[in-house]
């Protein structure tokens, strides 16, 4: 909606959610640069924004590296490139998984989404005098309904999650909220664990 | 700059007759809205409606006091008759008249809930009734961050975090008919009520809050429109902090 700067999507799964992503950015007006866990990108022109797609929403044995770890190793690693607080700061969103709540089948995959939680908070605590912004999307996998109707959890009785909303989650429904975040207009807001799932966070205690 | 995004829409604006309110208001107007702006000072009502209207925007302004059944089923019936049903609510007014555990008296409490809870309810069922069959709409509640807890705030914070529990109710039951209920929690905003705190508090809310800045009503306002629009329709039952961080951690220094 108000794209008017750079932004850094650096990328390593979830190829759809990063496609849509690029193309709302692109669509919006923003300058998209791509990256991967190997690209240098320390070097460059000054960033208005970062978005991290860990790939959690493909998963299903977990990543073989750690989220967390490496969205503080990219901030640190941006920090010269990132936009100063005197100067309208910038803004950091990462793309999570509801699994972060807990799920069944999943515990390396929720470990990690949690982490990645853990991180954006933190960070937010640590960056904010700084203008810096970290938030976060929680997203269900793509193909939530797909697995809920193979039945239940291998070993359980309980069924994959789905949005509670009439129409499935998708692509383009988590990279509207990645818009959001990095709207320069979201710059009060940092912290933030936001689920785009359709509601179907709202049966945990944690999602509060 | 006037925008589509919201081109043919109805929306009600409680308590927007000054402040977050009214940063909601305008923000809704300026990107297409019919705004109604709903308050309990009929006359202030009229005003901010009449300045939506100079700046280009559709806006009435209309007498509402949410704590009063009578009133809000009143109110969405002239709506309706007037503009149409309503596709946006966002119940946003409240009071806050909290003077501390020994201090507040039971008609305190009870008018705080009445307003600050009741208000969201009554006005939200108002609401759902008109939505549900037309399988579409929008609830946006502004909360506080102080629904967490805070110092003094007892019947305050009480008041918001039953708005929080019935947001989080109302996405469930609503979500089928392709409703979505959500919840915005401001943190220190630039209003009146804020700048009107002693500078030395002022100062030490902000030194224990993350990005150290007040916030500003149109920082609320921009979200709440992000919630009420088509792009938000995967996101329902949420409690979003604008607060520039004060929810992850707000221990103010010791006196």
């Amino acid at each position: 909606m108000a794209g008017e700067g750079r932004v850094l999507v650096r990328a390593d799964g979830d190829d759809d959610v990063v496609v849509a992503v690029s193309s709302a950015l692109v669509t919006a007006g923003w300058i998209v640069e791509h990256a991967g866990r190997s690209t240098p990108v320390s070097e460059g022109p000054r960033l208005d924004g970062i978005v991290f797609v860990p790939g959690l929403l493909d998963t299903v044995a977990g990543l073989d590296v750690d989220p967390a770890a490496e969205l503080v190793e990219l901030v640190e690693s941006l920090g010269r490139r990132l936009r100063s607080g005197g100067d309208g700061g910038a803004r950091i969103v990462a793309v999570g998984s509801r699994d972060w709540l807990g799920w069944a089948g999943r515990p390396a995959v929720a470990a990690q989404a949690a982490g990645l939680v853990a991180a954006v908070r933190s960070l937010a605590l640590e960056r904010g005098r700084a203008g810096l912004t970290v938030n976060c999307v929680l997203a269900l996998p793509l193909d939530a309904h797909r697995r809920r109707h193979r039945g239940a959890v291998p070993g359980t009785h309980l069924h994959e999650p789905v949005a509670l909303t009439p129409e499935p989650v998708t692509s383009a429904d988590i990279a509207a909220t990645v818009e959001f975040f990095l709207d320069p207009r979201s710059n009060y807001i940092t912290g933030q664990a936001l689920h785009c799932c359709g509601g179907a966070s709202l049966l945990s205690s944690l999602s509060v | 700059m006037f925008h589509a995004e919201f081109k043919g829409k109805v929306s009600l604006v409680t308590g927007a007759a000054s402040g977050i309110g009214n940063a909601v208001a305008r923000e809704l107007a300026a990107h297409g809205s019919a705004v109604v702006v709903g308050d309990i000072d009929a006359g202030a009502a009229d005003r901010a409606a009449s300045a939506i209207r100079e700046v280009g925007g559709q806006a009435v302004g209309l007498r509402v006091d949410v704590s009063s059944r009578g009133e809000v089923e009143a109110a969405f019936a002239r709506v309706e008759a007037d503009l149409g049903p309503v596709d946006v609510l966002v119940n946003n007014a409240g009071i806050s008249i909290d003077r501390g555990v020994r201090g507040v008296t039971d008609e305190e409490w009870q008018r705080t809930i009445a307003v600050n809870q009741t208000g969201v309810f009554l006005c939200s069922q108002a609401a759902a009734r008109s939505m549900i069959p037309r399988k579409t709409g929008r609830i946006i509640n502004i909360a506080s961050r102080a629904w967490l807890g805070w110092f003094g705030q007892v019947a305050y914070a009480s008041s918001k975090g039953g708005v929080v529990s019935a947001t989080r109710s109302l996405a469930i039951e609503l979500a089928r008919h392709g409703i979505t209920v959500n919840c915005l929690a401001p943190g220190l905003i630039d209003t009146p009520l804020v700048r009107s705190e002693p500078p030395e508090v002022l100062e030490r809310l902000l030194r224990a809050q993350p990005m150290g800045t007040l916030g500003e009503p149109e920082d609320v306002a921009n979200a709440a429109r992000f919630l009420a629009s088509d792009r938000a329709r995967a996101v329902t039952g949420q409690l979003l902090y604008v607060c520039g961080g004060k929810s992850l951690y707000a221990q103010p220094a010791m006196a």
